[in-house]
């Protein structure tokens, strides 16, 4: 099996965080396991990586994977959203063009107009539609991570039922559990230097959609609070 | 956006002695341990599936139980935060955030009140 992604690195973000385990599961199921990235960082055991130079841009770095599978011997391939080679399509961004167009849309509008005239961005937009809809195309199996991005991905590509599948993401819940974290609350304040302050957490890699400056002005007024102002990690 | 500029919006908001950015955290669960609550006041969630296929999970793996989410959910509080962002509405989300953090049924000693 070939999973194809941009990043491979068990300490990334959370979609890196799935590939390397899905790439671990998969070997400990008995596959051999070809992983076909950009980058790859962190001891992963088991795949066998085949790491490209990163052209740095959406429609490159499809063509840079296409021309690689190309060459490797035929195995069922999973595209987390970086190209077109995917018989398994499974965007753990979900529409990196929509999430683009989202982030663009909540600027104030001087920022917004000059996105809109931007050639650079319009030219990256554009690469990233012809990504995803050879994507859509040509992969037997369409995995979204949430309703929304069902009907999301189906209308604009007029995908059929049988193609398209929901998988949320799933939740470790041994490894949150409150019984187990309990024990390391006060060691984890202290490093954080939190004190007896209220400690709002954040958990984001792209901010702006994440909504780290509502939260920022959220507690901007920090003199009204009673119990001291909160600390935000 | 890098954190450089961020915390640099942060220390132009007078915040910088307030706002830690960690960076990577390999174990994260440390953070969850250490905090009171946790902000999601994401641009993203759709209103229509975003607390319960998407928050709620993550709410209860931070330690926060049914109960409350429900009361904050009954409340409006969520809810309004997300239709604000849906919409763009950036001072409704906000008002919506200081009512959950000051007064709103997620405030730690209200939930262990349960």
């Amino acid at each position: 099996m070939g999973l194809i992604t941009d990043d491979f690195n068990q300490n990334g973000g959370g979609a890196e965080r799935w590939i390397a385990g899905f790439a671990s599961h998969l070997v400990r199921s008995g596959h051999e396991v070809h992983v076909l990235a950009f980058q790859a960082r962190g001891a992963v055991p088991g795949p066998i990586p085949h790491v490209l130079t990163d052209p740095g841009t959406p429609l490159a770095r499809a063509r840079a994977v296409e021309a690689l599978v190309s060459t490797l011997s035929p195995m069922v391939l999973y595209d987390g959203g970086t190209s077109w080679s995917g018989h398994v399509s499974h965007p753990h961004t979900g529409s990196a063009l929509l999430s683009l167009d989202r982030e663009i849309a909540s600027h104030v509008p001087w920022r917004r107009l000059r996105a809109a005239l931007s050639p650079r961005l319009n030219s990256r937009r554009h690469e990233m539609a012809r990504v995803e809809r050879r994507a859509a195309a040509s992969a037997s199996r369409i995995i979204a991570l949430s309703a929304r991005l069902r009907v999301l991905l189906s209308a604009r590509h007029a995908l059929p039922a049988d193609r398209l599948t929901v998988i949320p993401n799933g939740v470790d819940t041994i490894r949150f559990s409150p019984d187990r974290l309990a024990p390391s609350r006060a060691a984890a304040r202290a490093e954080l230097g939190a004190g007896e302050a209220l400690l709002c957490l954040m958990v984001a890699h792209n901010l702006r959609l994440k909504g780290f400056d509502t939260a920022l002005r959220a507690i901007a007024p920090s003199r009204r609070w009673s119990r001291g102002a909160p600390t935000f990690a | 956006m890098p954190d450089r500029a961020w915390a640099g919006l942060t220390a132009a908001m007078g915040l910088a002695s307030r706002v830690v950015f960690t960076g990577d955290v390999p174990d994260i669960e440390r953070l969850y341990a250490a905090a009171d609550i946790l902000v999601h006041p994401t641009r993203w969630a759709d209103p229509a599936d975003g607390v319960d296929r998407i928050d709620r999970p993550w709410l209860r793996a931070a330690g926060v139980t049914d109960a409350s989410i429900n009361a904050a959910m009954i409340g409006g509080a969520l809810g309004t935060a997300k239709d604000a962002l849906a919409a763009g509405q950036g001072s409704a989300a906000r008002a919506a955030l200081r009512l959950l953090l000051r007064c709103g049924p997620l405030h730690p000693r209200t939930n262990a009140r349960g």
